[in-house]
């Protein structure tokens, strides 16, 4: 079986967002527990996750059936002012994403900031290009369908 | 200075960027192994030229994120901010019954 050198596919992007809301912190932080677990919506879909508040915790979609996407680690949290993940996210190549939502609260209104930085392949598929040079549908719905049916497969649906 | 699409010799780009020479050299031998920007030999000038195509892999992947994560903050936001207005509603609701 011969390997293939592969040269130019390692990519790296980050993603910040600020934002002020209107809530304690300890709301907010309930609110990204919900929002990371049992709410959490892949756009117009929900789509439940599994997001164990603890060092170590996993972060993952349960389809049942011991079938499912693992998602990431929680890294580190500290109620109500951090949570920290790593892992692989939805990404079904080889990439590693760390993602942080950490809360400051000053005078009754919480500042949340929040980090998504990764570093990985970025192959033929994700370029847009299949393996003869046609180009293939891309972006998130396909994304998500993409792990919609590998999951369904996997749950035997 | 590369965004307008045209063609640059690296001295021209030593002066518009006000770097030293080998640095630019330097950045251009990076983007270009990138895929970001390509070279062409123009008479005794190497030509740089951006070239987008090189970027939209990488858009491309970051878009699915930002989409994700737009609405996922969004969520948080108007979710905590709805709590927070229920708690100071119950919080009230006890004041008004005393008095």
């Amino acid at each position: 079986m011969p390997a293939t050198v592969k040269e130019g596919v390692l990519e790296a992007f980050e993603i910040i967002k600020e934002e002020e809301i209107a809530a304690p912190i300890d709301i907010v932080f309930e609110a990204v527990l919900e929002q990371m677990g049992p709410l959490n919506m892949a756009i117009e879909r929900p789509m439940p996750m599994v997001l164990e508040a603890w060092p170590g915790g996993r972060w993952y979609r349960d389809l049942g059936n011991n079938a499912g996407h693992f998602w990431g680690v929680v890294q580190a949290i500290k109620p109500p002012s951090l949570l920290e993940i790593s892992g692989p996210l939805f990404m079904s190549h080889p990439a590693m994403s760390n993602v942080q939502y950490r809360l400051v609260e000053e005078n009754g209104v919480t500042r949340m900031r929040f980090v998504h930085r990764a570093m990985g392949w970025v192959g033929e598929y994700q370029r847009g290009v299949d393996d003869k040079g046609r180009g293939v549908v891309e972006g998130w719905s396909d994304l998500m369908e993409r792990i919609r049916a590998a999951a369904a497969k996997r749950a035997g649906r | 200075m590369l965004a307008d699409g045209r063609e640059y010799a690296v001295n021209e780009i030593v002066v518009r960027m006000k770097m030293a020479q080998p640095a630019v050299s330097k950045h251009l031998s990076a983007l270009r192994k990138a895929g970001v920007v390509t070279v062409v030999k123009r008479g005794q000038h190497r030509m740089y030229r951006l070239d987008a195509h090189g970027l939209r892999p990488v858009h491309e992947w970051v878009k699915a994120f930002e989409r994700y994560w737009t609405h996922q903050v969004d969520q948080i936001k108007q979710r905590a901010e709805r709590k927070a207005l229920e708690r100071l509603i119950r919080v009230d609701e006890p004041k008004q019954k005393e008095e």
